[in-house]
């Protein structure tokens, strides 16, 4: 009897050692692979912030922030008449955690008004809102999950799941014999299992270590396990520990695990903003997250939930009244899960590029990273729209077999070079091919600002008012080939004014200028824009004979709207560890690479662009007081349609084209262009000043002889010149006309 | 197009007229604005079709002739410089201009600098706050970002001798330190 009895023990030790020591190591190492979550920029309201009360609202409600008569709990809001009351969110940023405040928004039209306290009316200087979460990067098992604090998690939840699944949890040391022994009735009366008497610690245990074979062995292995976590552990700890683990709903391959993301993920909110109704519904998701699921069989769910309040009534977690109004009111849950699958593949996919550079894709999966984006959903969205409505749009107008003309486009803050929106393809939900970051075609015209650029670097030789020759050209490429570039109406000009070849985007006088100036010089040039592909020297290289993608030509043309300051595109601005401790900041990093005073030029030619060139119908759709630079683009047989441009607050890139790179029959005026207006349009922007450089002078121009103008000519025209470079000549119509110019009246009494 | 706001230049246009003749010059609000002719009507055409050419002009105004007083175009018409243009910075900017000057002076500079990139969102071009930025940027030895961020500032500092002189005893610090070797900042 007693040497039996050793055996058992000299066994039984050594493997209850091993089961103290398996529970140990995983319930404190690492319990999960938590994604890295990727969020939008937070929206900053300030008294003079450039925004209507629509679109906060707009940004509310993509929060999940709910409208409310009288809000007062975070995550509320209300539409007053001037403007807004919001109950804005805690939420840990890089710098500083930013506290819930009610706050009084009044608007101006497109402008913020006032910014108050809303209980004591004092002025607040700056409140950021919580930035929305666009998506997370999942590891390969797609196990997914919001972690929560025991601390943070509302009490009434906690009730709730023990009244439910575990009744005696603070009394027991694990196991439940009162449980199991009621269920075992239960069940023999029922003839098959209908109850389980697991406590939470046994059904943690079972998540965490065990398999889901039903056996005894198993059985008596949950059971000593459960024993020895609660030998070690708290019941908080434990309780934290279960809340985290179980597991919630299902979408796709993507697991919910915890009542954190459930909350987010059936409605959207943080779950200290959900009501008793709420809680009983995720409660009740325990036993059987994907039977009960409230969105494929919300009767179910809706019975389970009210079986759920009546038991609390019961059990005293909940007054029969407050029960019994939970009961009437509606799930509650969103119709569509906010998707795992970012509602923006497209940037996503600029973001994981941009953080591969400096993580290890393990860390992106597992460390739960917290990542914040430059995203700004409402461009995003805008663009997004104005991409495939106009698409749809141009296919019938222009004949184009439905389905085949596809599209790219990015938007960015011309002053610091973060990036807004990017647009992958018209089908803006999916991802796919990223045209944005991945179409690399023929620029065409897109390359000539380049061209002039390097040529008005030389003021000595070259202005705005320099004539260029446009007659008939033929050049050899290195191979010897010949070629011929043509206008694009096949006409010859014979002499034409340097801005006025690029506002028309001449092709013979640029591709001349090119070769005069050197096609080497020109090409140094776009590399000091940004553009790091090998460009071969060829003379075709000068009509945009280079193939880049929209994003390449984003960052040549950022360094044009800021004024010759090349900065690299940015999509993230910091990195945070799950606990919100600083890991990485993305500086803004900024190099001057082009001297002000062309650059100053080149600008204005490309305004004329707009106000008289090629892209003039834009101003048929927006004010010409924005006083927008851009520049048109179209490959041979109308392949591809792009039009890069920018105001003083935006950059914005469009093209259009077919993914079989067959013709689509667009210019860039009327495809791509028309893309780029509809955006602006959606966004609203701010006007372009570029700031006149102190060796600029502005010069009146008489138009049709390029000297100085004045009184008698018939038309002229301010344009800049470097000093000393302007022309000194009066044109011969200056005070050649009728002697009614005050000048000749100022001559004549002087 | 909501959020837009339009700059009218017709007092700049109209500067720039009396440089040449013009010594009276009216703004009234009603005055007429551009007055635009086109070689090729297309202008309010729909898009378009290919990349044709055509030449802008603007008629020349008549001596006398008061309503002609702003014969530009606003898209054409040169720009107002910085100083003119740059309005009182808001309480917000000033408030993180605060936050940064502690964060500086505890000697946290990266939070310092993470702030002053947080007002240049909200107004970058405030070229004080460049000037903020390249100083912090100096302090934490980054040299070439400093010289970078205080040739952006007199890029956008317009008359302001007081940061342009900043800007330029950065910009000679920053090569004081490389040795003095005689590398412009660019």
């Amino acid at each position: 009897m007693l040497f039996s009895l050793l055996t058992v023990l000299i066994t039984a030790v050594p493997y209850v050692v091993y089961l103290d020591h398996t529970v140990r190591t995983q319930f404190e190492g690492k319990r999960w692979a938590l994604p890295a979550r990727v969020y939008a920029r937070p929206l900053e309201l300030f008294q003079g912030a450039n925004l209507r009360a629509e679109q906060l609202a707009q940004e509310l409600a993509r929060l999940g922030y709910t409208s409310t008569a009288k809000p007062e709990t975070p995550g509320t809001f209300a539409r007053v008449p001037d403007g807004l009351r919001v109950v804005t969110r805690t939420f840990r940023f890089w710098d500083s955690t930013e506290p819930s405040l009610s706050v009084r928004v009044v608007f101006d039209g497109d402008t913020v008004r006032t910014l108050r306290h809303a209980v004591t009316g004092a002025p607040l200087d700056l409140v950021r809102l919580d930035p929305l979460l666009i998506g997370s990067i999942y590891p390969s098992h797609q196990e997914d999950r919001v972690l929560v604090q025991i601390k943070e998690v509302p009490p009434l939840l906690i009730k709730t799941l023990l009244a439910v699944e575990d009744r005696h949890f603070y009394g027991h040391h694990g196991i439940d014999p009162f449980s199991i022994l009621r269920a075992m009735w239960v069940n023999l009366r029922a003839g098959s299992t209908v109850q389980g008497g697991s406590t939470l610690t046994q059904q943690l245990v079972k998540n965490f270590y065990l398999s889901s074979e039903r056996s005894l062995w198993r059985k008596l292995n949950e059971a000593i396990m459960s024993l020895l976590l609660e030998a070690h552990y708290s019941k908080d700890e434990i309780l934290e520990a279960y809340l985290n683990e179980v597991f919630l709903g299902q979408e796709g391959s993507r697991a919910i695990h915890g009542f954190g993301l459930a909350s987010q993920f059936y409605f959207n909110r943080p779950l200290t903003e959900l009501k008793p109704a709420h809680y009983a519904l995720l409660v009740g998701l325990v036993r059987g997250a994907s039977h009960y699921d409230p969105r494929r069989h919300p009767e179910r769910a809706l019975t389970l939930r009210n079986h759920i309040l009546d038991a609390l009534v019961e059990q005293g977690v909940l007054g029969a009244q407050e029960a019994a109004s939970a009961k009437t009111s509606a799930l509650g849950v969103t119709p569509r899960a906010p998707s795992g699958i970012s509602h923006y593949p497209a940037f996503m996919e600029l973001v994981r590029r941009q953080l591969r550079r400096d993580y290890k894709e393990e860390d992106l999966t597992s460390e739960g990273l917290q990542i914040f984006t430059t995203l700004d959903p409402r461009v995003q969205d805008s663009a997004d729209l104005a991409l495939s409505t106009r698409i749809a749009q141009l296919e019938k107008q222009y004949q184009i077999p439905a389905g085949q003309l596809e599209g790219a486009a990015l938007v960015t803050r011309t002053e610091n070079a973060e990036v807004l929106a990017v647009v992958g393809g018209r089908a803006t939900r999916y991802s796919g091919f990223n045209r944005a970051l991945d179409a690399a075609r023929p620029i065409g015209s897109l390359v000539k600002p380049a061209v002039y650029l390097t040529a008005l670097m030389q003021p000595q030789k070259y202005t705005l008012t320099t004539s260029l020759d446009d007659s008939p050209l033929t050049l050899k490429n290195p191979g010897g080939k010949v070629w011929t570039p043509r206008n694009y109406d096949h006409e010859y000009r014979g002499a034409v004014a340097l801005h006025t070849a690029l506002a028309h985007s001449l092709n013979v006088p640029t591709a001349r200028l090119g070769v005069d100036i050197g096609i080497p010089n020109v090409i140094r040039t776009l590399q000091k824009l940004g553009i790091e592909r090998t460009i071969p020297p060829y003379p075709s290289v000068l009509l945009g004979a280079v193939d880049l993608t929209p994003i390449e030509v984003t960052q040549m043309y950022q360094t044009l709207a800021s004024g010759g300051f090349r900065t690299p595109l940015r999509a993230i601005r910091e990195v945070l560890t799950a606990k919100g401790e600083p890991l990485q900041h993305y500086a803004l990093s900024i190099e001057q690479v082009i001297d002000p005073a062309p650059l100053f030029l080149v600008t204005n030619a490309m305004q004329e662009v707009v106000s008289a060139g090629t892209a003039r119908s834009l101003y048929t759709q927006l004010p010409a007081g924005l006083a927008l630079a851009g520049k048109t683009g179209t490959t041979d047989d109308l392949r591809d349609s792009w039009f890069a441009g920018f105001s003083g607050q935006h950059l914005a890139v469009a093209w259009l084209g077919r993914d079989d790179n067959n013709s689509i029959g667009l210019t860039g005026a009327s495809g791509a262009l028309r893309v780029w207006g509809d955006i602006i349009s959606r966004i609203g922007t701010q006007p372009l000043r570029p700031t006149q450089p102190a060796n600029i002078e502005m010069v009146m121009i008489d138009t049709a002889t390029h000297l100085r103008g004045g009184p008698g000519c018939s038309t002229v025209k301010p344009l800049p010149f470097i000093s000393g470079s302007a022309p000194q000549e009066d044109a011969p119509c200056v005070s050649s006309g009728v002697g009614n110019s005050l000048l000749q009246l100022l001559k004549k009494v002087f | 197009m909501p959020t837009t706001k339009i700059f009218l230049r017709l007092p700049l246009a109209c500067a720039l007229a009396g440089l040449l003749t013009l010594p009276g010059c009216s703004f009234s609000p009603t005055a007429h604005a551009p007055i635009e002719e086109r070689s090729m009507s297309r202008a309010s055409a729909p898009p378009a079709p290919a990349e044709e050419s055509g030449a802008t002009v603007t008629p020349y105004p008549e001596a006398g002739s008061a309503a002609s007083a702003t014969p530009l175009s606003e898209s054409e018409a040169p720009r107002p410089l910085a100083e003119s243009e740059s309005p009182p910075p808001s309480t917000a900017v000033v408030a993180l201009l605060d936050t940064a000057t502690q964060q500086t002076r505890a000697g946290k500079l990266d939070n310092a600098a993470a702030t002053l990139e947080r007002a240049l969102r909200l107004e970058p071009r405030n070229a004080e706050l460049w000037t903020r930025l390249a100083e912090v940027r100096l302090q934490q030895g980054q040299l070439d970002q400093a010289a970078g961020l205080a040739a952006k500032s007199n890029n956008l500092a317009g008359n302001n001798a007081g940061l342009i002189t900043r800007n330029l005893k950065i910009i000679e610090q920053v090569r004081a330190r490389k040795g003095g070797i005689n590398k412009k900042p660019r």
